[in-house]
C-alpha cells in the first residue's frame, strides 16, 4: 500500500480535482448532511445519491480500486455494528435489518462521498481550505501532523521491513512473525517519534507559528459555480421528488 | 575587525534522559567569518547548532546580532539564522519544491510577489530550476540537499548554519556545494567531520568533544596535529596530511 496514493490520484483526475477546495469542501458538507437526514426507508433517494456520486467518480477518473481501498478500512466497523445490532436489540428482525440498513447505506455513501472528496483535492489544499474557512489553527495543525505523521509511519515501517528481509533466510512461523512485529514495531514508533521531533524542529527554525501558509492561492471559478449550482440542484430535487 | 554577530557564553545543556549533551562552551564569530566545528560522531555538534536559533534551550548565555537567543526574540533570529538539517528528508515537508522554498518566507509574512521573485532567484543559483513543482520526496539525495539550502538561503539569513552538509554527496556534488558555499557572503558555521571541507571553507575551527570544547584555532594549524584529531576520531585532510609527511 502506498501512502502517497492520495496525492497521486488528486493530481491525475479529471474537472473535480481542478475546483477550488472550498467549494468542494461545502458541496460534500452539504450532501453528507442530506444522506445523514435521509430517513431509512426512502430507498430511492439513497440510490440517487449512489447515482450522484458514480457520475462524480467517472467525471474525475478516479480509479475504484482506490474508492474500495477505503471502504475495506470500513468494512471492519460496518460489521461490529451488524453484531452489536443483532445481539442487543430486542426488535423484530425487520426492525433490526432496516436498522442495520440505514447504518451501512448511509456509512457507504459517506465513505464514498470522503473518498471523492479527498481523491480529488490535494492534502494541503484541504488544509488551506479549511484556514480559509477559519477553522481554529489548533484542529488544522493536528490534522497536518497526524498526515505527516503518517507518511513517516510508513517511511520507517518501510525500512525496518527491508532490513529484516534482508537477514531472513528461512519460512517463520506465525508466532516468530507475531513476535518479531512486536519488536519491530516498538522499533518503528521510535524512530517516527525522534524523526518527527527533528521535522518539527525544522519548521520552527523556519518561522513556523501554527500556520501552513501555501504560495497558490485558491480562487473561485465559473467552474466553481457552475459546480455548485447543479450539485445543488440534484440534491434539492432529489429531496423533493424521491 | 568585524564585530562579533554570535557570542556563545558558558552554554551548558543536558537532554531529557540525563545525559551531558554540552558543558561549558564558550565561543564567538565575527560577521563574514566561516567557523568551523568539527568533532567525531556524538561529540555534541548537532546539539550546539540547535542553541542557536533556540530550538534547544541550555543554561548559559547566548546572543545572536545583538540580541539575546530568549522566546521574546526567536522570531528575530530565527529570520536571521538559517539552518540546514543534516537529513534534509526532516527539513522538507510540504507538497512541492515551490511550496517547501516559500513556507519561510510566508511565515515572515513577505509579500507573495517578492516571495515568487526570491524563490526563483534561489532556485537559479542552485540550479533547481524546472524542479519547483515537483515532489521533494522523489528527489535523490544531492537534490534534496539543494533543496533544503533553498528553503534556507531565500530567506537570505545573516548566518548560514550547515550540519555535516556533504553527508551522503558524491565528489561532483561536494565540489559544486563547496563552490557555491565559497561564493556566499554571509557568515557560515559548518557541523563536519569532514575536515577537507573546512579546511577549504572555514577561517576557524572548534574540535568538541563530549560536549566540551577541546580545542580551538586556525583551521590549518588546528586541522595540522594529527595526534589531536586521532585522538578524536578524526583524519586529517589529505591535503595537509601529504604537505605533514613530506617535511
Amino acid at each position: 500500500m502506498n501512502l502517497y496514493f492520495v496525492a497521486q490520484d488528486s493530481r491525475n483526475s479529471g474537472s473535480l480535482a481542478g475546483l477550488d477546495p472550498r467549494t468542494k469542501m461545502i458541496a460534500f458538507s452539504i450532501l453528507i448532511a442530506v444522506i445523514c437526514l435521509t430517513p431509512p426507508t426512502s430507498f430511492l433517494k439513497f440510490g440517487l445519491y449512489f447515482v450522484l456520486l458514480l457520475i462524480l467518480v467517472v467525471w474525475s477518473r478516479i480509479s475504484v480500486l482506490s474508492i474500495l481501498l477505503r471502504l475495506t478500512l470500513v468494512g471492519s466497523l460496518i460489521v461490529f455494528i451488524v453484531l452489536l445490532v443483532f445481539l442487543f436489540q430486542r426488535q423484530p428482525l425487520l426492525d433490526n435489518l432496516l436498522i442495520v440498513w440505514n447504518l451501512c447505506a448511509k456509512t457507504l455513501l459517506i465513505v464514498i462521498s470522503i473518498s471523492v472528496l479527498t481523491l480529488t483535492t490535494e492534502f494541503y489544499h484541504l488544509i488551506n481550505g479549511l484556514e480559509l474557512f477559519r477553522v481554529p489553527g489548533i484542529f488544522i495543525s493536528l490534522l497536518a501532523f497526524s498526515y505527516r505523521y503518517l507518511q513517516l509511519l510508513y517511511d520507517e515501517a518501510l525500512r525496518v521491513k527491508r532490513a529484516v528481509d534482508s537477514r531472513s533466510f528461512k519460512k517463520r512461523s506465525f508466532i516468530e512473525k507475531v513476535s518479531l512485529l512486536r519488536g519491530a514495531l516498538a522499533h518503528v514508533f521510535l524512530r517516527t517519534f525522534e524523526r518527527s521531533g527533528r521535522i518539527y524542529a525544522a519548521m520552527l527554525s523556519r518561522g513556523y507559528d501554527g500556520r501552513f501558509p501555501m504560495l497558490n492561492s485558491l480562487s473561485f471559478k465559473i467552474s466553481d459555480a457552475l459546480f455548485f449550482f447543479f450539485f445543488t440542484l440534484y440534491l434539492l430535487s432529489v429531496w423533493v421528488a424521491g | 575587525m568585524n564585530a562579533e554577530i554570535v557570542s556563545v557564553r558558558n552554554l551548558s545543556f543536558s537532554y531529557p534522559d540525563g545525559g551531558k549533551g554540552l558543558e561549558n562552551i564558550s565561543f564567538s564569530v565575527r560577521r563574514g567569518e566561516n567557523l568551523g566545528i568539527i568533532g567525531p560522531n556524538g561529540a555534541g555538534k548537532s546539539t550546539l547548532l540547535f542553541h542557536l536559533n533556540g530550538l534547544y534551550k541550555g543554561s548559559g548565555r547566548i546572543e545572536v546580532a545583538g540580541k539575546r537567543v530568549a522566546k521574546p526574540h526567536l522570531r528575530e533570529i530565527r529570520a536571521k539564522v538559517g539552518l540546514v538539517f543534516q537529513d534534509p528528508q526532516d527539513q522538507l515537508f510540504m507538497p512541492t519544491v515551490r511550496d517547501d522554498i516559500a513556507f519561510g518566507l510566508l511565515n515572515l509574512d513577505i509579500p507573495r510577489e517578492d516571495v515568487e521573485k526570491r524563490i526563483e532567484k534561489v532556485a537559479k543559483a542552485l540550479n533547481l530550476e524546472g524542479y519547483e513543482n515537483l515532489s521533494s520526496f522523489r528527489l535523490s539525495l544531492g537534490e534534496k540537499k539543494r533543496v533544503a539550502l533553498a528553503t534556507v538561503l531565500v530567506l537570505e539569513p545573516e548566518i548560514l548554519i550547515l550540519d555535516e552538509p556533504t553527508a551522503g554527496l558524491d565528489a561532483g556534488q561536494r565540489r559544486a556545494l563547496l563552490a557555491f558555499l565559497r561564493g556566499l557572503e554571509t557568515t557560515l558555521i559548518v557541523a563536519t567531520h569532514d575536515l577537507d571541507l573546512v579546511l577549504e571553507l572555514c577561517h576557524r575551527a572548534l574540535l568538541i568533544r563530549e560536549g566540551k570544547i577541546r580545542a580551538e584555532g586556525v583551521c590549518r594549524e588546528l586541522l595540522s596535529d594529527r595526534a589531536l584529531l586521532e585522538e578524536s576520531n578524526l583524519q586529517m585532510p589529505a591535503r595537509l596530511a601529504a604537505r605533514v609527511s613530506s617535511n
